[in-house]
């Protein structure tokens, strides 16, 4: 009952947060120089071209009713129309797969992440100060230090430029056409992605884990003597909370960290979208894709909370 | 219940040995240790932090730190010869432990109902209708009110006090025959630890339960246990029934205690004992307690001082007779 209850507070108040990313991303249209008028007419275009453009485009109404007209496509879908790059285009349809490409490589460098640092952590933690503990302290803090993109353009130049590998070559990313080709253009980008943020997940993990065997109502446990099993079950329940918080934090990163390195391998997301939006100003492609990352944001953290209440009855008062 | 042997002890130990591995070196934390306890018996140890008796009353429930490690000659209970095996067979049902600090005694993240019910999943024969009517049980009978309500409550929404209730009513459940209590009182209010104190007693009685008492309030003592054992830098240096024990004192170190407990009461000004306990790698050559002691001769840094027989008690000081 108080799980359900504090999901729905959790719900609630993810609202003002997104309803200020709205207009932040309709915003974005007035305080950025140029402007779509700009974009359109181009550099030789006549005053009386621009003042047509700016009635079809709807501009010379109030600003409220424009983000009301705004806001209600969005709800029903429709984000406005490519003017630039593939003029009459809906936006929704030109996003629909760097969006997809973006979320693979969101989620394969997130696999890689958790994988490589929950078990270089829980590893470390089992056997504190062993080697394996004493350099997933050192790589863990120089993986911590290192940007992810310049890590993409190292192993882009090791296995790609250097050694040649055709799997070092990355493009669309579509499950449904071409699985392998698909999963190939995912190794590179996915270790550049992870590799950078297992570090932490590593730290993070082992610090938890070392100190939970240490808890007194873990040794209680061990004392009234119930078996292994549940002891390291209930090490691991209680283990793994604060790394619930990270978790969330991580992903975010990560899916920050696709862009740039979208740009670096010329994978076609979101990445590379928003940077040749930018480039030929094409606004509402712009206006859409902070709005889409600003609730991507908005929508992991809300995960992480609602995990956390699952995982932690303390959070739910 | 178990039986109670009459005739012999319930539980004996003889020369528990604990220590700690550091690095290369090995720390003693407890040096040959004896203690037997009779039926329905409450036993304190006694000592300031660091005298090592938590190392003790953990090595009974084998629940020492993973660097920890302790040997005894002898392990007898309820008149039987027992391995180290078999007692550890015991722990958790014949032999219970209570935890020191509430605030950090119990899972956070379950419920109290779950906590007590899976302890008599694995040390009773009850099916799940029975567990759930023994949990209700084991609540009244550390007196926590709606006991029935709280069940699926977490221990977060508990006070101190009702806490350690939860923590005893855990270490209650697999009805054993020994209880040991590890300072049950830390960090409570003094007006909740009487109230805690005086359940163990009761429910002491009542289930004809032995006690290890672990304490440092010599208040406790006098008043909850028959015998005590004085631990200081890992050595019994007194013990005896807790009548005579406080009636005369004959070690130096148990007078000090006495006396700090003492004058604080009557005459509100603290007399502390000069000097600090030894840590672990420090214990001094001869008697342990020969640096901090008013009555030391030359001859007491020279030899460690053997347990002397005296009527009543055992103490390990030369210059008894001179107290």
């Amino acid at each position: 009952m108080s799980l359900l209850k504090y999901i729905g507070r959790r719900f609630v108040s993810a609202i003002p947060t997104l309803i200020l990313i709205t207009f932040l991303s309709f915003g974005l249209l007035y305080i950025t120089p140029g402007g779509p008028v700009e974009a359109l007419a181009g550099m030789f275009g006549t005053p009386e071209q621009k003042v047509r453009i700016r009635q079809e485009l709807g501009l010379d109404d109030p600003v409220h009713v424009q983000y009301l007209r705004w806001i209600k496509g969005v709800f029903s879908g429709d984000f406005g129309e490519m003017i630039v790059m593939a003029p009459g285009t809906p936006i929704a349809e030109m996003l629909r797969k760097p969006l997809i490409t973006t979320f693979w490589l969101t989620v394969a460098g997130a696999l890689v992440a958790l994988t490589v640092g929950l078990t270089i952590g829980a590893l470390s933690a089992i056997k504190p100060n062993s080697w394996l503990d004493s350099l997933s302290r050192v790589t863990s803090i120089a993986t911590y230090s290192i940007p992810d993109f310049w890590l993409a353009i190292i192993l882009l130049f090791v296995f790609g430029v250097i050694f040649r590998y055709r799997w070092a070559i990355s493009g669309k990313i579509d499950f449904s056409r071409n699985v392998v080709f698909s999963l190939q253009s995912l190794i590179l980008p996915a270790i550049a992605l992870g590799l950078a943020k297992a570090g932490i997940v590593a730290r993070i993990t082992r610090g938890e884990l070392y100190d939970v065997q240490n808890k007194p109502f873990i040794q209680f446990e061990r004392v009234m003597g119930l078996p292994n099993r549940i002891v390291i079950k209930d090490m691991l329940h209680n283990g793994i909370l604060p790394i619930v918080t990270v978790l969330g934090y991580t992903i975010g990163l990560i899916f920050r960290g696709t862009f740039l390195v979208e740009v670096v391998f010329g994978t076609p997301g979101i990445g590379l979208f928003l940077v040749r939006a930018a480039k030929t100003q094409e606004y509402a492609l712009l206006q859409t894709l902070v709005l889409v990352i600003g609730t991507v944001f908005i929508l992991m953290n809300l995960l992480t909370d609602i995990l956390y209440g699952v995982l932690d009855p303390r959070v739910r008062t | 219940m178990a039986t109670v042997n009459d005739a012999g002890p319930v539980f004996q130990i003889e020369n528990l040995n604990v220590h700690y591995g550091a690095g290369r070196q090995r720390l003693n934390a407890v040096n040959g240790l004896s203690l037997t306890i009779g039926a329905g018996q409450t036993v304190a140890i006694v000592g300031e932090s660091g005298s090592g008796k938590s190392s003790a009353a953990m090595a009974l429930v084998n629940g020492l730190a993973a660097n920890g490690e302790w040997d005894a000659d002898r392990i007898v209970f309820q008149g039987q010869e027992i391995s180290r095996q078999e007692l550890m067979r015991l722990r958790g049902r014949a032999i219970t432990y209570m935890m020191q600090d509430p605030s950090s005694a119990l899972n956070p993240v379950l419920t109290i109902g779950e906590q007590i019910k899976r302890v008599l999943k694995y040390h009773t024969s009850l099916s799940s209708a029975e567990r759930e009517d023994q949990a209700i049980e084991l609540m009244e009978r550390v007196e926590i009110p709606d006991a029935a309500s709280r069940l699926n409550a977490y221990p977060h929404e508990f006070s101190g006090g009702m806490q350690q209730r939860i923590v005893l009513a855990i270490a209650l459940a697999p009805s054993p025959v020994l209880l040991i209590a590890d300072e049950p009182t830390t960090g409570l209010d003094v007006t909740v630890e009487a109230q805690i104190y005086a359940l163990l007693e009761r429910l002491k009685r009542e289930l004809t339960m032995s006690v290890v008492l672990v304490a440092h309030d010599l208040g406790v003592v006098a008043t909850s246990a028959d015998e005590a054992l004085v631990l200081y830098a890992g050595k019994v240096v007194e013990s005896g029934s807790v009548a005579s024990l406080f009636r005369r004192p004959r070690h130096p170190y148990t007078l000090g205690l006495l006396r700090c407990a003492h004058d604080l009461h009557e005459k509100n000004v603290l007399n502390p004992i000069p000097g600090r306990i030894p840590g672990l790698g420090e214990r001094p050559h001869g008697c342990v307690f020969h640096p901090r002691c008013a009555w030391k001769t030359d001859e007491c840094e020279a030899a460690d001082p053997e347990l002397i027989q005296l009527d009543g008690q055992s103490v390990a000081c030369i210059h008894h007779e001179n107290l």
